[in-house]
């Protein structure tokens, strides 16, 4: 193969980045190119570009396949230039490979940083991220209609080949609508999240009200240094503590009453309110003043980070940023793969397996560190904790309606839906005594409550957050519970069979989703929690009752089930550890070689692998022999 | 927010300053289970949350030898319909208390059968203790002291005697239960603090991680699905 001689790689390479072959290192990363001559331009920012040899004439004469590098941001691209002609008069297979090439092969870059600001990136400023933000958007719609039009490559073809941006939007119509408002919804973050970040100067000096609802008042959050003593008061809001968010105006005044809250276990929460309400002597005033400081300091603090998990979803969003391209194309495979998992637990692992290296990326890239504001010191878990939480919003919170079709269509196939509909009434059918319940059981009223709280569970989107509803709905049940014998408390023993009565009279099948899908997405760090503890009793009530009916003769033929479900809560367990042992994966690197494989791959590389090691694994991977993987990367390098 | 930072922080263990351990309490109906973790967790943590909370869950931080440590407690029920579940409880335990009744040959018997099937699902791994309760009772002892601990050591567990009621060994069994989870801990460690380095050394630290798994070659149904 005759490599592409320099001069045209200087035409297209603005600044070649030499990508030495002792290894990759963030130092030498950075590597640009330029592609005026495809038509396709540096975005705005010139943060990155991508390679598509399709729609390089000049790249023809060349037979070799490698094209692009950027160790840093991890993305090597080999690229054989494809005859068009011949893609389009594939039909159905090109199709499928075209689309496959579009959401996943055109790597992003990572965005070219000059060296020296290479440790902290500035943020571009607020008004800019409006606009990029809104672009985003735009591309998010884009790729939409982009999937509708998947069956008609040679259109797409030809609409890649343009301007693009400009085409997606015409192109954007049919879910408009929908979009529009979530750009819109967009914007109004964007603006509040713009007001909350008041210039360094301005220091806020009151607690704040929910920025949800409200935008800031100018006096805003922490700012216990420019605060003075004698200031007045706000009067101690009567109880009505706010359901999770810690935002409200009393928000604040309960924290201080309580800072145990921050740190306590969920189920306790509603009772505790009334203990707000508190007589004003001098020494409440006092008392209230402390209270009133520490507040601020936790407003402050809980602001910062509801800021930073904007931003990191800002970022998810952003086509700009490498992370937002591998959110995009996660998501992009997620979409496509997700009915051909045999079964729901895979099928879930896999988006799991997928947040978790995302997030273990984030959390050691650049992108992450140009996020953190200086004067806010994280740790490593609250920090963890941020991400995910995040994660969840950018990635899951799109994923939530195609999983749970997903699941239910797998359910529905197995009958194991119909299986637990028909057990239900037979549960349902059974007396209290029959179910083993040794207690008071929930009225009426408390049962209302309690599918008030299951309904709502099941349209969450973040595992964490049905999980806190989970835990309310169980608090309910333990007061019931009480009813009978106040101030005893309840085990195991008698919670479990109460808890079976309870879940035979709520919407059982979507709940036998919901369970599932908070067990394997939840946060693997919480699987020692409270929250994790509760769900295993749902977990454990519903199986009981799908095999309530011939469980006196055959219950331990469950078990097999039930262990299968060990091994594999097992083997996650024993990855998510190694994942965290290793804690060094500098980077994640995708390669890209359609004229090997169809698919990029995608390989964590430390700053210390060197080049054939990458061969390895890139061999590996490709299942192609090591030294034809080396040599194309080796010949990748003599640019 | 709150419930998933505390959790966070609860299991942050891998500091190796603190350590979070997750204790399963196992044994039939009856056999005081639940009181001999109330007890355990009311004496001396006195803390507020711990008093609204339900005897199922329970957690208690303590201090050895320097060391913090955090133990989640999860209680079983104990009834017999319900020992199918016991592997979705058990899973990812550190440590194992099987309490029976000394009043109760029968319970010993479930004891038994628990200590079985943990080792054949989890191993050495785990720590077991057995824990023979009600010795307030002991004129109605109808497990004799020599069986309950010969068997013990056979199976590699501690054998402790308690009384729930008079808050007796209580605090020694979970004192006991925390060191020897420790030192498992400390010793899996090792074992993956050499192995890692020896094949950080081999292979450089290279970790390859399959973001697409399977799905990959039959790519065929993806489009049309």
């Amino acid at each position: 193969p005759v490599p592409p001689s320099l001069s045209f790689m200087d035409r297209l390479v603005g600044s070649t980045t030499v990508w030495q072959p002792k290894g990759l290192s963030q130092d030498q990363s950075t590597s640009i190119l330029e592609k005026e001559t495809a038509g396709r331009q540096w975005n705005a920012n010139g943060r990155f570009a991508w390679l598509n040899t399709d729609n390089m004439p000049g790249l023809g004469v060349w037979d070799g396949p490698p094209l692009l590098l950027s160790p840093l941001a991890a993305n090597v691209t080999l690229c054989k230039p494809r005859s068009r002609e011949k893609e389009e008069g594939r039909g159905g297979v090109g199709e499928r490979e075209e689309r496959k090439s579009v959401s996943t092969s055109p790597p992003p870059l990572r965005p070219p940083v000059p060296p020296q600001s290479r440790a902290a990136p500035p943020l571009p400023p607020a008004p800019l991220r409006r606009t990029s933000s809104r672009k985003s958007t735009d591309r998010e719609v884009g790729e939409g209609t982009e999937r509708e039009k998947g069956q008609n490559p040679a259109k797409k073809t030809e609409r890649e080949g343009g301007g693009e941006r400009g085409k997606q939007k015409m192109g954007s119509k049919p879910d408009d609508e929908r979009e529009e408002k979530e750009v819109k919804t967009d914007r109004e973050d964007k603006l509040k999240s713009g007001s909350q970040h008041p210039p360094l100067g301005k220091k806020p000096s009151r607690p704040v009200p929910p920025p949800r609802t409200k935008p800031c008042s100018p006096e805003s959050p922490a700012g216990l240094a420019n605060q003075s003593p004698g200031m007045r008061i706000p009067p101690p809001s009567p109880a009505q503590r706010p359901d999770v968010s810690l935002y409200s105006p009393q928000g604040g005044a309960v924290l201080a009453t309580d800072p145990d809250s921050l740190s306590t276990s969920s189920t306790e929460e509603e009772s505790r309110s009334p203990r707000a309400a508190v007589r004003r002597t001098p020494t409440t005033v006092m008392l209230d003043r402390a209270r009133y400081r520490l507040s601020t300091v936790l407003t402050g603090l809980i602001s910062h980070d509801r800021r930073l998990t904007q931003r990191i979803v800002e970022l998810a969003r952003d086509p700009l940023s490498y992370f937002g391209n591998l959110v995009k194309e996660h998501r992009a495979f997620t979409l496509e793969t997700m009915s051909n998992h045999p079964s729901s637990t895979e099928l879930l692992q896999e988006i799991r397996q997928m947040m978790t290296q995302l997030k273990s990326y984030l959390l050691q890239s650049t992108e992450l560190q140009a996020m953190l504001e200086p004067q806010h010191q994280y740790t490593q878990d609250k920090l963890e904790s941020i991400v995910e939480a995040a994660l969840c919003k950018s990635v899951l919170k799109p994923l939530r309606e195609p999983i749970y079709q997903n699941l239910e269509k797998l359910h529905t196939n197995d009958s194991s839906l119909k299986q637990l509909a028909q057990n239900q009434s037979v549960v349902l059918g059974s007396t209290t005594t029959a179910l083993g319940i040794t207690t008071a059981v929930p009225e009426a009223s408390a049962m209302e409550k309690i599918s008030i709280k299951l309904n709502n569970l099941h349209h969450e989107y973040s595992p964490q957050k049905k999980i806190e509803l989970l835990l309310k709905a169980c608090k309910i049940i333990y007061d019931s519970m009480s009813v009978s014998c106040p101030g005893r408390a309840h085990g195991a023993d008698d919670f479990l069979p109460v808890m079976m009565y309870v879940l035979a009279r709520s919407n059982l099948s979507d709940l036998q989703l919901d369970v599932e899908y908070m067990m394997e997405l939840m946060d693997p760090s919480l699987t020692l929690g409270e929250g994790s503890y509760y769900l295993t009793t749902t977990y454990g009530a519903v199986e009981h009752i799908k095999t309530f009916d011939q469980q006196r003769s055959a219950t331990r033929q469950l078990s097999r089930e039930v262990q299968d479900s060990i091994h594999r809560w097992e083997r996650r367990r024993t990855l998510n550890q190694e994942r965290m042992a290793q804690g060094s994966v500098r980077d994640f690197l995708t390669v890209c070689c359609p004229e090997i494989g169809a698919n990029p791959k995608t390989l964590g590389v430390l700053p210390t692998t060197t080049m054939e090691q990458l061969a390895e694994q890139c061999a590996a991977r490709f299942e192609q022999g090591k030294y034809q993987i080396l040599s194309v990367l080796l010949s990748c390098l003599v640019y | 927010m709150a419930a998933a930072a505390a959790a966070a922080a609860a299991s942050g263990g891998h500091s190796g300053k603190t350590y979070s351990f997750k204790v399963v309490l196992l044994g039939e109906g009856c056999v005081g289970k639940t009181s001999l973790v109330l007890r355990y967790c009311e004496n001396k943590f006195n803390d507020k949350h711990i008093t609204t909370l339900q005897a199922s869950f329970l957690t208690k931080k303590l201090n050895i030898t320097g060391k913090r440590v955090n133990l989640a407690i999860w209680d079983t029920a104990g009834q017999e319909r319900f020992h199918a579940l016991g592997p979705i409880y058990y899973r990812d335990s550190n440590g194992a208390i099987l309490v029976y009744d000394v009043t109760d040959e029968d319970s010993f018997q479930k004891v038994k059968n628990w200590v079985k099937e943990l080792r054949k699902m989890l191993g050495n791994e785990i720590c077991l203790c057995i824990v023979g309760n009600k010795i307030d009772l002991d004129k109605d002892r109808h497990v004799s002291v020599e069986e309950a601990e010969s068997y013990a050591e056979s199976v590699g567990a501690r054998h402790y005697h308690t009384s729930a009621k008079l808050n007796k060994g209580i605090e020694e069994l979970f004192l006991d239960l925390c060191k020897r989870m420790m030192e498992t801990a400390q010793a899996e460690e090792r074992i993956k603090g050499n192995g890692s380095s020896q094949s950080a050394s081999s292979r450089r630290g290279v970790q390859i991680v399959d973001d697409e798994p399977q799905a990959t070659p039959a790519g065929g149904c993806c489009s049309s699905g």
